[in-house]
């Protein structure tokens, strides 16, 4: 099990695909200088984390290749099952971004558009919620079924599918429909895990 | 406010040093008791955030740096005084217990594995400045002498890539490959002034030179230095500034003051009407004048009069200073002198109440007298001085160079040397003898720090 540190450094590299200096990787996890050069020379043993030379920089990634070894499904754990989830609901849907959250509003996993906070994203989410309970309890329309926000830059869908809510982020012209029914079809997976 | 008192003890040339760019590597060379660890915890103390000290060292004596400088503790805290002779930290290096060579090259990854370990025993470090002291103890504990160029240039890559400022200290002596690998080197030296003439000269003088700052200019490459009470000090090159407004220091019953209380403490008690003797060495220039300005306004701060037969061109000389007379021979005649000078100090103590302080440029005497006539009116005047009273002490002056000062310094209670040392002006005493003292200057007047 990665360790709080670790989980943070891994994040962060998650969402800087090109890679991070050290210096950044500390600034973008919000550790300490010296935390992240322990947690990245151990990651780097595991072989989970590791650095490519650019220039006279080096450049920290995740490490790829782990997906076929990682597809013995019982070494792996909820969170990480639930992120490949997610990654696989993206490419097939071509949505920008996803999230699972509990019906506290409190995000599972999540899998953001570049440059999205989790806690900011958190945040809209819990907010949305309340006021789209208070609504639907006062139209007397219960049990809440789904949200949808439109914008001028595309469109926020939550459903709620069992015992979680799914978040998906979808660019204008992603078919509307092609979501819903993957939706449907992410939430049996993900409740699945969950269980 | 704190910060930039620590950081005017050191040369402004290091500080830019370190505020230039992130991650730079200094060498602070020297021989074993020159202060390369004082200087390397004072810029640390300088540059560093608390608690962002790391000190690796082949000696695990944490609390014996504390107990010299407490305020260390404030900076390395005590996890972060790591001893480099671990066998962690051997093996993060590659280097097996029983195996003869290294088990793998030493590489990025190498260093990585280093500061690994490091770290683990260190406390969380936002902006840590690593100081290894001393960096040949580390070399030779880890039997890495021949890998000490590699070793020094991953650690100086890695560090410059991870943005923290690393200090080497080393007790070797002339160029080595790992100068060139540093961003910066500074050299410290224990001198003695005065070269290998044998006499009175001999002080000691603690000189840092910066040879090296990649990047920047070094403005001046010198400086004069103290390791006073435990603490670096650089001095900056003395300019004397005469409209200093100074505080006046009370005389206390009969005993002798310059009115510079350092200076006092440093010469012990003497007592009044006193004979006294300031050499200036090429160099000094008019600088001296600062204490002799000092010495002015308090003998008339405490209601007494000065006479001065200034140097040629002397700023006092010029000051309009009220009962500060000055006065220029107006012949070549000795007897009319001794009577026109007799006439001005009989003047001004009648006019004060109170003996005078009269101060003679034996330079100006022998310009005008020459030697043998300059010293028959020094011995008139000693003579006024004696008979009539009204001359409380005298005070020569004169160039290293002068003819008369051989004669003089015989005769006289206090003989001081004023020089300059890379630019900064310090003084000591011949008689009494006291240790070299670097002269500054600020609000409050003149204050001398020993250089030890």
């Amino acid at each position: 099990m990665p360790s709080y540190y670790e989980r943070k450094i891994l994040d962060v590299l998650r969402k800087y695909k090109d890679g991070l200096t050290t210096v950044n990787v500390a600034k973008e996890a919000d550790i300490s200088k010296t935390t992240a050069i322990k947690y990245l020379a151990s990651l780097r043993a595991e072989g989970k984390v590791d650095y490519v030379e650019v220039g006279p920089s080096k450049l920290w990634r995740i490490k790829e290749g782990k997906k076929p070894t990682a597809k013995k499904h019982k070494a792996w754990s909820k969170s990480e099952r639930l992120e490949d989830l997610l990654r696989e609901f993206k490419e097939i849907t071509g949505v920008e971004g996803s999230a699972v959250i509990d019906r506290d509003g409190f995000t599972i996993s999540a899998d953001l558009p570049d440059g999205m906070d989790p806690e900011k994203f958190g945040n809209i989410v819990s907010l949305l919620l309340r006021t789209s309970m208070k609504s639907i309890d006062a139209a007397k329309l219960k049990p809440i079924e789904e949200i949808i926000i439109g914008g001028g830059g595309g469109r926020l869908v939550i459903r709620s599918e069992g015992k979680v809510l799914i978040a998906a982020f979808c660019k204008p012209d992603t078919p509307l429909g092609t979501v819903r029914l993957e939706m449907e079809d992410l939430a049996d997976k993900i409740n699945e895990v969950l269980t | 406010m704190e910060r930039s008192e620590w950081k005017d003890r050191i040369p402004p040339e290091i500080i830019s040093f370190f505020e230039a760019f992130p991650g730079q590597s200094l060498l602070v060379k020297g021989r074993p008791g020159t202060g390369k660890t004082i200087l390397a915890l004072e810029i640390l103390r300088a540059i560093c955030e608390k608690g962002n000290g790391l000190y690796i060292s082949t000696r695990m004596e944490p609390r014996r740096l504390y107990v010299t400088s407490p305020w260390i503790r404030d900076f390395i805290p005590e996890r972060n005084v790591i001893n480099a002779t671990q066998s962690k930290v051997r093996r993060s290096l590659g280097l097996e217990a029983h195996h003869p060579g290294r088990t793998r090259p030493i590489d990025y990854n190498t260093i990585l594995q280093f500061f690994r370990v490091i770290y683990e025993e260190a406390e969380d470090m936002d902006n840590p400045m690593i100081i290894f002291d001393s960096w040949d103890g580390v070399l030779s504990h880890l039997n890495m002498e021949a890998e000490a160029a590699a070793l020094t240039q991953e650690i100086c890559d890695f560090c410059r890539e991870v943005e923290t400022h690393t200090i080497f200290v080393t007790e070797r002596e002339g160029i080595a490959t790992i100068d060139f690998i540093v961003d910066g080197v500074v050299t410290l030296r224990r001198l003695r002034l005065g070269g290998s003439e044998a006499g009175p000269e001999h002080r000691v003088v603690r000189e840092i030179e910066i040879e090296k700052v990649r990047g920047l200019p070094i403005r001046q490459s010198r400086y004069l230095f103290t390791l006073h009470e435990g603490r670096f000090r650089f001095f900056k090159p003395f300019l004397e500034d005469l409209t200093a407004r100074v505080e006046s220091a009370p005389y206390v019953e009969d005993r002798y003051s310059t009115g510079i209380p350092d200076l006092d403490r440093a010469l012990g008690q003497l007592p009044a009407g006193n004979v006294g003797l300031w050499e200036t060495h090429y160099g000094v220039n008019k600088r001296y004048e600062q204490m002799l300005f000092q010495l002015c306004m308090n003998t008339v701060a405490n209601g007494g009069g000065v006479v001065g037969i200034p140097h040629m061109g002397s700023s006092i000389g010029k000051m309009n200073l009220e009962n500060v007379v000055i006065h220029y021979p107006e012949t070549e005649d000795i007897n009319v002198e001794t009577a026109s000078f007799l006439s001005v100090v009989r003047n001004l103590q009648e006019k004060v109440k109170k003996p005078i302080l009269t101060f003679i440029s034996l330079d100006t005497l022998e310009k005008t007298f020459g030697v043998k006539g300059a010293l028959n009116l020094l011995d008139n005047f000693l003579k006024i001085s004696e008979e009539t009273k009204l001359i409380s002490s005298i005070l020569y002056i004169a160039g290293s160079g002068s003819s008369l000062l051989r004669s003089v310094a015989n005769s006289v209670d206090i003989h001081l040397v004023f020089r300059d040392v890379d630019g900064a002006l310090v003084l000591y005493g011949v008689r009494p003898v006291t240790c070299l003292y670097g002269v500054t200057v600020d609000e409050k007047g003149v204050h001398l720090t020993p250089v030890v």
